[in-house]
């Protein structure tokens, strides 16, 4: 088919030319745009914030549950850090001293991650730090635990600071340095102009949400598209391991007969292990109907997770549908972390395009209010705020995902 | 435009894609090639790696069971992971986890203690909250750990057997026994029953003994019929207390106070 609609012959030549154009276009795309950094961003915030609340709820019992008066006691923890063949910078030394340095630079490591600062190098170290600790006392982790540490090894090659960072500001603020020395410098050429009002508007006039992404032409050395490309692999393996996660719970759920029957919720939300409010729970394991339809539909939505992914529609309809499910096991079960590290993950899912116009419908209220309160707000308030207008003179690259 | 390009095929279609802006500087033929080959690898490594975790984490199969010294090789234990969250069958009971002991006071007589229970404070601190902090979840880990590694009660202690007529059933033993696994699981249990004896006793305490009491609750089609379900447990061998410090102790005492 040429590009009118109309049938004809391809030579083969032109054919392989054609199939080496595809490639070629997904190779530069794959290497010249870094996908879900907004969803990167939420995540990386969310996952901190729920390293900090563990570290916090549990500040008080630190030394009783991971340092030297743990009842996983030191012996233990050495021979079975032994048996699996892995270290832990919990076993560096066995004194209390270290141990409370080591739980102090990890609350910072974390504090410092959710703000962004300097996250290449602070990414890495966080995940050696969870992986050690999750050692320290294996027996008090749930499957949250689990995935978000599969997910620091897998984003070790994300850029986890794109947007709403410190890395973020830092970056927009020596771009637009540089280019007004440039353009102080050379004079203004028609490109350097617009790069320049590109860089500045994202600095200056636009909150960082708003710095296009990707930026190609700025950076698009040999080692930023490689890096590029792992970024990009790093956001697909997440992604393909949340899906595993849902898929695989759902599998192993099918073939027991309590879920086949549909009354597995009753035995679930009865356990006085997992019922922070008793008579929340047993409200509802009373009621044979939600008993049933709450059953099924946790079996159905863990299953169907990775094909609704695949669709618009049934994505949103998809990610609804699991937040819903973790907000009811966090507080009908009481596992909090286990459930916002879910629902952090399962944010990856949504594009960067809908995280732009929910951050700029944000801004938009958010100055609407400012104007109102301002002293020098007008005298007749504008009816509507619209975002500021980006630069029109140069395009910038389109997200997808 | 930035692009400069000899090829109308190329133009054409980098115009079309529309993910890419004017300002995109497409790579020089050599850039192309290496990044394609880093493309490639990564794509090769991905592969690998989920369809390694795909049989890592699936109900047995026949592709696992041939490969599955690979599998495990190359996911332990950094890629370690489990799925059966409530899977195939959800917990139908409750556990109790409870502590006695053998005290000695200061006159050298030895008393046995009544049975303290080590999970209520667990549950009193899980109650009402979301983030309870995860010292409510020691005594109940442990607990899943003897479970887990088929931890044999004391023989003293297991329910008699009734005599059953006709052909006698066979064990199947399942899974192997990992004694190293039954050997920690103990030692865990061990410490933890030590700290809440001492908190709970003091010094003079010269054995603990442990108890798990499961309350199996009535089914779902006799939930309607008050029926309170049934109860078993079983009590593990006298254990030597193990050597806590007495900032433990008191760590202990204030953690589940």
């Amino acid at each position: 088919m040429n590009p009118d609609g109309e049938l004809s012959l391809v030579s083969p030549k032109e054919l392989l030319a054609r199939l080496g154009m595809r490639v070629r276009n997904t190779v530069e795309r794959v290497s010249g745009v870094r996908y879900g950094v907004y969803g990167l961003a939420v995540l990386r915030i969310g996952y901190g914030l729920v390293l900090l609340g563990l570290l916090l709820t549990s500040y008080f019992d630190r030394r009783l549950l991971w340092g030297p008066e743990s009842a996983w006691t030191t012996d233990l923890f050495k021979e079975s850090l032994g048996q699996d063949g892995t270290f832990s910078l919990f076993a560096i030394s066995d004194s209390g001293v270290w141990f409370e340095v080591l739980f102090h630079a990890f609350l910072l490591v974390v504090v410092v991650f959710i703000l962004g600062w300097r996250t290449r190098w602070i990414t890495p170290v966080l995940a050696v730090l969870v992986w050690s600790w999750h050692q320290r006392q294996p027996w008090v982790l749930d499957g949250g635990d689990n995935l978000m540490q599969l997910v620091l090894f897998y984003l070790v090659f994300a850029d986890l600071s794109a947007r709403w960072s410190l890395d973020a500001r830092r970056k927009a603020r020596r771009a637009a340095a540089r280019a007004t020395a440039e353009s102080a410098e050379q004079g203004l050429t028609k490109q350097s102009q617009a790069r320049g009002k590109l860089e500045a508007a994202a600095t200056v006039d636009l909150p960082i949400s708003d710095v296009p992404v990707g930026l190609p032409a700025f950076e698009g050395g040999l080692r930023w598209r490689l890096a590029t490309i792992l970024h990009n692999a790093a956001l697909l393996a997440t992604l393909l391991q949340v899906s595993i996660v849902y898929f695989n719970a759902g599998l192993l759920k099918v073939r027991g007969e309590m879920w086949q029957q549909g009354t597995a919720l009753y035995y679930t939300l009865r356990t006085d292990e997992f019922a922070p409010f008793p008579w929340l729970s047993r409200l509802i394991w009373e009621n044979d109907l939600a008993v049933n339809a709450g059953s099924y539909f946790a079996v159905f939505i863990q299953l169907a997770f990775p094909l609704l992914m695949l669709n618009r529609i049934t994505r949103r309809l998809g990610l609804v549908a699991v937040t819903g499910m973790h907000v009811g096991i966090g507080v009908l079960m009481g596992l909090g972390s286990f459930s916002l590290i879910m629902i952090f993950s399962d944010l990856l899912f949504v594009r960067s395009g809908t995280y732009r116009r929910v951050g700029a419908f944000a801004r938009a209220i958010s100055n609407r209010r400012r104007n109102r309160l301002s002293l020098k707000a007008p005298t007749r308030l504008p009816r509507r705020v619209t975002k500021p207008t980006p630069p029109t003179a140069v395009k910038v690259p389109q997200q997808r995902t | 435009m930035v692009l400069m390009l000899k090829n109308p095929v190329r133009e054409r279609s980098v115009e079309e894609d529309r993910d890419l802006g004017d300002s995109f500087k497409p790579l020089s033929s050599l850039r192309l090639r290496i990044v394609a080959l880093g493309f490639v690898a990564v794509g090769l490594v991905l592969i690998w790696h989920f369809g390694m975790t795909f049989l890592y984490v699936a109900p047995w199969n026949p592709a696992y069971d041939k490969s599955a010294s690979v599998v495990e090789g190359y996911m332990n234990p950094y890629f370690g992971q489990n799925w059966e969250l409530f899977a195939p069958d959800p917990i139908d009971y409750n556990a109790r986890v409870l502590v006695r002991a053998k005290v000695k006071d200061a006159s050298g007589w030895e008393r046995h203690t009544g049975w303290l229970d080590m999970t209520g404070p667990e549950r009193k601190r899980a109650l009402g909250s979301l983030f309870p902090g995860r010292v409510s979840r020691v005594v109940g880990g442990s607990r899943q750990l003897m479970t887990d590694a088929d931890v044999p009660p004391s023989a003293a202690s297991l329910p008699k057997q009734e005599e059953t007529e006709g052909p006698e059933t066979e064990t199947v033993e399942e899974k192997p026994v990992d004694l190293v696994l039954q050997d920690q699981a103990v030692r865990h249990m061990r410490a933890i029953a030590t700290l809440a004896a001492r908190a709970e006793w003091g010094d003079g305490v010269t054995a603990v003994q442990v108890r798990i009491s499961d309350h199996l609750f009535p089914r779902f089609e006799d939930k309607d019929r008050n029926g309170k379900g049934t109860k078993t447990y079983s009590d593990f061998d006298w254990w030597q207390p193990v050597a806590v410090s007495a900032d433990a102790v008191r760590m202990w005492k204030e953690a589940y106070r």
